[in-house]
């Protein structure tokens, strides 16, 4: 007992990190957007900077009262494209994240497998009241709801992340995707030692080109509720033993599932690795 | 012989020499017209955008209260809001006590005493920016002195060094030219010009990327619309 609230801060934390730590392994946006907003920040001191300057000495007769007009600033439509990009970039990353997640699809495997859903609740069966009301279906609903929850799993906009991954796409017109591709590939002979922006060029390229499957391990995981309903409605949902319906789940062979298949999703992800001779490396 | 030699002598000591000094009336009035307009051009890669702000008209008036202590006390008024300032002969600002706390611009000022033709004059001062201090320059050259319109032609610039490196590359240009009417003491006409340019790259060990740059100029002029005589 005087342990429980040791293993329960372990607990809580490792769920909690679990989601913070896939973000960090599979984030391929962050430096290049670092780099980007860090040379923002260098001109936008000096323009600041300058433009003070500029009008300390736009004025120069002291028979003149403050004579301060906003100069026309064509700066702004870059800070306006590069805010695009920002936002464009993240919901790539969210995409790039849930596909590299589950696409072994493991986790859906699992769920089809042991079922947890029916474990959690096998223990109230003692109470008929509660099975003849129904709340089976309810608790396993609920159940799936919550897991999505705790996956971070949208069940209406990550059902299809081919379509997401689309209306990403289209954010951005021809002449911006071409900029961001020049914006790579000045990072690139830049940093020429950094795989994620490769990565990251690798992924939105075959997004404009191709229309595989993405997410089909997702689609797994959302798909278990309608399993779910389909199974408890095709019972008498009467004197329903958990332990037999595992049973039946188990030695039935459609649930044997295989791996999602990784349909020509290979090309998404450069997966290269730091190989290459770095000819920039002098030291 | 002398005497004709004299007199020629001084006639050309006055076209070529003059002290230009203010010489605002006690009570006169003198309105002035400032317009301005500008334009600027970012260029990304080969994508350039271009913004214009059309121009911008202000109008204010000046009038002198009184001549004390070697300086105008003037109360220059515009939108509504007036501002005192006392301003010596040759344009140096002796004080602004309805601009205690406020950074006021670098002005130009004349020389003290006569002013000969394509003579230039200097006054430098370190604009303070947040803690950073910038230095620059006023060059006034006098161009010419009309005797017929008492009109003197000053040409202008600034020379300032902006704070730079090896991925900020600027440039500011600045110049004009002003109208001096030498018999009334008075600005008649001003043009003046900026022009700014900031290039921007990356560098990392030989590898140079060029990435932005913005260009931002400016147009300026101020010209005298009327005065109003205390009379």
């Amino acid at each position: 007992m005087k342990k429980l609230p040791i293993y329960t801060f372990v607990f809580v934390f490792t769920f909690l990190g679990a989601g913070l730590f896939a973000q960090n392994l599979f984030d391929i946006t962050s430096p290049f957007k670092l780099w980007l907003l860090n040379n923002e920040a260098r001109v936008l001191t000096s323009l600041n900077f300058d433009a003070n300057v500029i009008e300390q000495l736009s004025s120069p007769f002291s028979i003149m009262p403050d004579t301060k007009e906003s100069l026309s600033n064509a700066s702004e439509d870059l800070w306006n494209l590069h805010r695009k990009y920002y936002k464009f970039l993240d919901n790539i990353q969210g995409i790039y994240t849930k596909v590299k997640r589950f696409e072994t699809g493991k986790l859906s495997i699992l769920l089809k497998r042991a079922r947890p859903e029916i474990w959690c609740f096998s223990g109230l069966e003692t109470f008929e009241i509660i099975l003849k009301t129904g709340v089976t279906l309810n608790i396993r609903e609920a159940w799936h709801q919550t897991m999505l929850q705790a996956l971070d799993i949208n069940p209406v906009t990550d059902k299809d992340l081919n379509n997401k991954l689309a209306n990403t796409l289209s954010q951005l017109t021809g002449t911006e995707k071409r900029i961001l591709s020049e914006y790579f590939a000045t990072f690139a002979a830049l940093y020429p030692t950094n795989i994620k922006i490769r990565q990251l060029d690798a992924f939105i390229k075959a997004g404009s080109r191709s229309q595989p499957n993405l997410g089909i391990a997702i689609q797994d995981i959302i798909h278990l509720k309608e399993v779910i309903r389909a199974e408890f409605d095709s019972t008498d949902n009467l004197g329903i033993d958990s332990l037999l319906e595992l049973e039946a789940i188990m030695s039935d062979s459609s649930t044997d599932s295989k791996l999602p298949q990784k349909q020509a999703t290979d090309q998404w992800f450069d997966e290269t690795t730091t190989d290459e001779e770095d000819i920039f490396n002098i030291w | 012989m002398g005497f004709i030699f004299l007199l020629n002598g001084n006639l050309m000591a006055s076209d070529s020499t003059k002290e230009l000094a203010f010489n605002f009336e006690t009570g006169s009035n003198y309105s002035y017209s400032y317009k301005t307009r500008s334009n600027s051009k970012s260029t990304l890669f080969d994508i350039t955008n271009n913004k214009e702000n059309k121009t911008k008209t202000a109008k204010f008036d000046i009038k002198c209260i009184a001549y004390q202590n070697d300086a105008f006390i003037l109360d220059i008024k515009k939108d509504n809001l007036t501002i005192r300032r006392y301003l010596k002969k040759n344009g140096e600002l002796k004080g602004s006590p309805s601009e205690v706390g406020v950074e006021l611009p670098f002005f130009i000022t004349f020389p003290n005493g006569n002013w000969k033709v394509s003579q230039t004059h200097k006054t430098s001062k370190n604009i303070r920016i947040n803690n950073v201090n910038c230095p620059a320059t006023w060059l006034l050259t006098l161009r010419s002195l009309d005797p017929k319109d008492s009109l003197a032609i000053i040409d202008f610039s600034a020379q300032v060094n902006l704070p730079q490196d090896q991925t900020r590359k600027k440039s500011l240009k600045l110049e004009g030219k002003v109208w001096f009417d030498y018999f009334k003491g008075n600005i008649t006409k001003a043009n003046w010009i900026s022009k700014y340019n900031l290039n921007f790259s990356n560098k990392e060990i030989a590898v140079i990327r060029d990435l932005w740059t913005i260009e931002t100029n400016s147009w300026h002029s101020l010209e005298l619309l009327n005065t109003e005589d205390k009379k």
